[in-house]
């Protein structure tokens, strides 16, 4: 090295520390948005899609520049399906780690328990993997629901059920909150809809509970069963089911007939299962954004994606335009922005009440035929009649 | 003739109009045998469709009053399901109003009619506790098995929404069908024979009409050619009959000419014979007076035997020209050029004249009437018999020459015998011998005007106007 050299060295040194330097600098800080998802445990199968749907939102907000010109960093942590682990992950980050905005976990107990938490601060949330009536019973203001009501998850199926001429329905429900919630509408419509309901059992995970729920059913057979549980729950009793070879008319259940693995993890007792479903990765559904985000989901993650996914990739779509449409991360304002909202987004309307329930969002029924998952109602919507 | 042919085309025109009556009678009834059962099956199709697509529409309304209810979260609201349920039949019955010929029925579990079916006599009992299933299509009802009946279960009003449609409006369709198919056969063929009948009247009847008409007219001799507007046999027919017509004209022109003919020959033969008559009598007469006049001057055996040849000459003139009026077949003319000619040679032959004895002649060609030529004839008979018998002597040779003139341009016909013989001594010529008095009584008698020159050799002119 020369003394003639040194200040061009100095001055390429320069720049390269330059350019290094200034984007992790000024007021170009990531907006930090937090979540919990059951990256393990009961709830691992839908959280799952809700994680890929958040990762795949990241990516696609920083490639366009970030929210505000500020790019997005998400933080999600493994809540284990425990309510009371994601309540003080979610304390933590918006308490000690500073987390400007925070995206939902998955399934209403945990929902409730998280929402105790950003309520007291203030912090808007959407509830993207939750739909039980205990979530809008409180009176809260900075939670919003995504999904249609749990109370209201079978209607369709109670529908089709009583046009079909069947009768006698056995009800088995797991004992939390959005299962609860979804038996007792089921119940409730059952009654509407002038359907004998033969019997309404508690259910759990546990095989020998099952086993006697099962007996129960065999002991006085109707022509269908509702099931509101969670996937071990579900798998277990359609397992037991198919064991015993009891096939009633029509069987429903909530959250696993959704999945696009259903069909692989159940066999053959998938055959015919119907399932409430916010919505159907099916291009004939005609939202804004839906063909594109099948699209770039399955591309992104190899999977297509289920109404968990959707609804998650939904909430990031709101959270979006409400901090867009404010101009800053203001929580309150963000809050009266999502408070007032009527739009569409992939899954379809959105619109809540004043207690923050989702009253826009149409629900649909699905079934498995053949192999494949095709929807029977609303007719408006249907991909293929219902067979019983 | 024409009764006949006029008889003749109707049964052929009413055979026609009965093969295409029976032939349109037996297509309509085998074209609805064919078409009753696809009829039958696209309007029970059309049926059974519309009757779904009522109960289709009316369930579709008690769905959009549910979902109103979820969305709005009254649905445990009895007075707002009481609305929305009021609400809804008010809009199945404007739907039903939109169908023609079909009822929407609502009935409750409670085998209440919502809606009445309308016609008072259907039986309502056939909507009653129905299976909540909805049948597969459309059927029919055990109470009136022509009708149609469909219906859906909407188990949050517990209302069974039924579309129905009696067994007259579900046939009605078909019937209405049958009766355009049999209506629109019958239009086709009615038309088929109106346009059939004027095909027949323009092509083939008003053409044969035409022949006939123009035929009709042939024995009133009305032979017009008729116009040939077409290529066919009609036209061909009409060409025939313009060819026989103007076969029929060319002959008759020829029976005509030959009738006038005819007629012209006839009258001559008339006038022939009364001249022939008036001829024989007259040459008999001539003949007679001839003989008389030549026996006053007998005075010898030699003299009879003269008399006779002379005599037998006159009347082989006259005979010649007899002979030449029956070869010419012209029995009023005369060629006079031809007569003159033969006469010389017979009388040459009579006389038996030498070769010392030339005679030359003449003749122009002319016909003259028989009236005048008979006496022609005796004059040149005269003449020559004179210039054979007396211009010359056994020995003599000599030239007869014989001109005749058709001076046409004056009228006149002029003939010139000479003779280089003796000539006419001065007896002679003051008509003493019978033969040169009848040479001038003949000129006379036939207008003509006589010189006779005796000087040198003897030339005798006679001019007769034409």
């Amino acid at each position: 090295m020369t003394a003639r050299s040194f200040p061009l060295i100095a001055i390429l040194f320069g720049l390269t520390i330059s350019v290094l330097i200034v984007p992790l600098s000024g007021n170009d800080t990531a907006i930090r948005v937090g979540a919990t998802l059951s990256l393990t445990g009961d709830y691992a199968e839908p959280s799952e899609m809700m994680y890929r749907a958040y990762r795949l939102w990241e990516s696609q907000i920083n490639s366009r520049g970030g929210l505000l010109g500020r790019r997005v960093e998400l933080i999600i942590r493994d809540d284990r399906s425990d309510p009371f682990i994601a309540a003080e992950e979610y304390r933590k980050m918006i308490d000690d780690e500073g987390i400007e905005l925070v995206l939902s976990p998955y399934s209403t107990p945990i929902t409730a328990a998280v929402s105790e938490i950003t309520e007291k601060r203030s912090m808007p949330m959407i509830a993207a993997g939750a739909s039980g009536d205990i979530l809008w019973d409180r009176g809260f203001d900075y939670l919003f629901g995504m999904y249609s009501m749990a109370h209201s998850y079978f209607i369709g199926f109670i529908d089709l059920f009583a046009r079909e001429g069947l009768n006698g329905i056995s009800i088995f429900y797991e004992d939390n909150a959005f299962n609860r919630d979804a038996a007792a509408g089921s119940l409730e419509w059952a009654v509407k809809m002038g359907v004998d309901v033969l019997g309404s059992r508690i259910i759990s995970s546990d095989s020998a509970v099952i086993a006697d729920a099962v007996a129960a059913y065999t002991a006085r057979p109707g022509d269908g069963i509702i099931i509101c549980a969670y996937p071990d729950a579900a798998y277990g009793i359609l397992a037991q089911l198919e064991e015993k070879g009891v096939r009633p008319r029509a069987v429903a259940i909530t959250i696993i007939p959704v999945h696009p693995d259903f069909s692989l993890k159940a066999g053959s007792a998938a055959e015919g299962v119907f399932g409430p479903s916010q919505w159907e990765p099916m291009e004939r559904i005609p939202f804004p954004g839906t063909r594109e985000f099948i699209r770039d989901f399955t591309a992104y993650t190899g999977k297509a994606p289920s109404y968990h996914a959707g609804s998650a990739y939904s909430a990031c779509q709101i959270i979006s335009q409400a901090v867009t449409a404010v101009g800053r991360v203001d929580r309150q304002a963000i809050r009266n922005y999502i408070s007032d909202l009527d739009t569409v987004t992939v899954i379809g309307h959105f619109k809540n009440d004043r207690q923050g329930r989702q009253v826009g969002h149409t629900p649909l029924l699905i079934q498995w035929q053949n192999g494949r998952k095709e929807i029977v109602y609303p007719r408006s919507m249907k991909t293929a009649d219902p067979v019983f | 003739m024409n009764t006949l042919s006029r008889r003749g085309a109707l049964p052929l025109i009413i055979l026609i109009l009965g093969v295409l009556v029976i032939a349109g009678t037996i297509a309509t009834i085998v074209f609805l045998q064919l078409l009753t059962p696809p009829l039958w099956d696209y309007f029970d199709q059309r049926n059974r469709t519309s009757l779904e697509l009522a109960t289709q529409l009316a369930i579709e309304e008690c769905e959009s009053g549910l979902d109103t209810l979820l969305r709005l979260r009254l649905s445990d609201e009895p007075s707002m399901v009481e609305t929305i349920r009021k609400d809804a039949l008010l809009r199945i019955g404007e739907i039903a109003e939109n169908f023609t010929h079909l009822s929407l029925v609502i009935v409750n579990d409670r085998n209440e009619l919502l809606i009445d079916p309308g016609p008072e006599n259907v039986n309502p009992s056939m909507f009653f506790d129905l299976p909540r299933k909805m049948p597969e299509r459309a059927l029919a009802p055990s109470e009136e098995p022509g009708a149609l009946m469909h219906w859906r279960y909407f188990p949050f009003f517990r209302w069974h929404l039924i579309a129905y449609r009696s067994s007259g409006d579900v046939q009605a369709p078909v019937k209405m069908a049958r009766k355009v198919v049999v209506s629109s056969m019958l239009c086709t063929i009615l038309v088929l024979l109106g346009t059939l009948l004027l095909v027949f009247n323009y092509y083939i009847q008003h053409p044969l009409k035409q022949v006939i008409k123009a035929a009709e007219g042939v024995p009133d001799g009305v032979m017009e050619p008729l116009p040939v507007l077409r290529n066919d046999e009609l036209g061909r027919l009409t060409i025939t009959f313009n060819t026989m017509i103007n076969s029929l004209g060319e002959k008759q022109k020829l029976i005509q000419k030959s009738v006038e003919e005819m007629q012209k020959s006839l009258h001559e033969k008339e006038i022939l014979l009364q001249e022939v008559h008036h001829r024989v009598r007259n040459n008999l007469n001539v003949i007679i007076s001839l003989l008389n006049l030549r026996s006053q001057t007998l005075t010898t055996k030699e003299d009879a035997v003269q008399a006779f040849v002379e005599s037998t000459n006159r009347i082989r003139s006259m005979a010649m020209i007899h002979g030449q009026l029956y070869e010419t077949k012209d029995f009023a003319n005369v060629r006079v050029d031809q007569f003159i000619g033969s006469l010389i040679g017979d009388l040459r032959l009579a006389y038996a004249v030498g070769e010392g004895i030339r005679i030359e002649t003449a003749l122009d060609d002319l016909t003259l009437d028989i009236v005048r030529s008979v006496p022609l004839g005796l004059i040149v008979n005269e003449c020559l018999s004179n210039a054979l018998r007396h211009a010359y002597g056994v020995d003599d040779t000599g030239t007869i020459r014989v001109f005749l003139k058709n001076a046409v341009g004056e009228g006149i016909l002029e003939l010139v015998i000479e003779d280089d013989g003796r000539g006419i001594t001065e007896k002679h010529g003051k008509k003493r011998g019978l033969g040169m008095l009848l040479i001038h009584e003949l000129s006379t008698q036939i207008g003509g005007t006589l010189e006779i020159d005796g000087s040198r050799g003897t030339r005798i002119i006679l001019r007769i106007p034409l």
